[in-house]
């Protein structure tokens, strides 16, 4: 990210203090710094392109005008993903279901593309990759969430069930839902030969 | 008695794969689920296509090229109407 030599960076926390002192330059940082990630992570959990952008604008706008109220007991990144990911939820929860269905009716994703298991290792770990990108959008949303947060942003339980405001047994129980209904979803490129 | 207790191990392993595979089991439980899957190959096969979904999971973090973080100080500007946009 930065080179070498320099000045440390400043840190997440010393930026939010001085935002909250009304330092807009201070804030600024912190949306280069957590912006791009957070519009991936909102991608990721099924919000198309605009509404990922809006979601995270929507975010830094009420971050920046909660920030008086934000105490420092999470991170600013796992404060700043609560309030994105329950827009994002809101916004999926509304949505007629595409992919909400119950986990033990989920439809194989081969079926949408004559799945072939190719020979090549490289190709295969693609069309896995492609296949988990479809697979993660066939997830109910409740499951989708941990798996997004922990499997793909590499969160720690703490942080991911900190973000969706579940304890961790409960975030740890849904994320093993999560994963059996991709393993199911993901059978002809995840069954070992 | 050793039928048994497959039967017992099998019905307790899948729901602690996740568990297993996050590190999260005592050691006593570590081995258990090792000593199961050693006769069983369908808890194998479960915890492998598991942990192969989970790195592949991780994979898809490298999919970031998408660079909005200019855009949306730029609209938090104008949402705040601090520091508008020069010429705005």
């Amino acid at each position: 990210m930065m080179g070498s030599s320099g000045p440390a960076p400043v840190s997440d926390e010393a930026l939010v203090q001085l935002a909250r002192e009304g330092d807009m330059e201070a804030f600024e940082e912190l949306v280069m710094r957590h912006a791009d990630r957070l519009f991936a992570s909102l991608r990721r959990f099924g919000l198309d392109d605009a509404e990922a952008q809006e979601v995270a604008q929507e975010t830094f706008l009420r971050a920046w005008r909660a920030l008086g109220r934000f105490e420092g007991r999470s991170s600013f990144f796992t404060w700043l993903y609560r309030i994105g990911f329950n827009e994002a939820q809101r916004r999926l929860s509304r949505r007629p279901a595409a992919g909400a269905v119950v986990s033990s009716e989920l439809e194989s994703v081969d079926e949408q593309e004559d799945g072939r298991p190719g020979p090549e290792a490289s190709a295969e770990a693609q069309e896995l990759r492609d296949a988990l990108g479809r697979a993660l959008r066939e997830l109910p949303v409740d499951l989708r969430a941990p798996v997004v947060l922990r499997d793909v942003e590499g969160l720690s339980t703490r942080e991911a069930a900190a973000i969706l405001e579940l304890g961790e047994p409960a975030l740890k129980s849904r994320l093993h839902r999560g994963r059996m209904a991709l393993r199911r979803l993901l059978e002809p490129w995840v069954t070992a030969s | 008695m050793a039928v048994s207790k497959f039967a017992r191990d099998h019905r307790w392993v899948p729901p602690r794969a996740s568990d297993y595979l996050d590190g999260d089991l005592a050691p006593a439980e570590v081995a258990r689920v090792q000593r199961h899957v050693e006769q069983c190959p369908q808890c194998r096969e479960l915890l492998q296509s598991l942990e192969e979904i989970v790195t592949a999971l991780g994979t898809l973090r490298d999919d970031r090229d998408a660079r909005v973080a200019g855009r949306v100080v730029a609209s938090l500007k104008i949402s705040l109407g601090a520091n508008p946009p020069t010429g705005g």
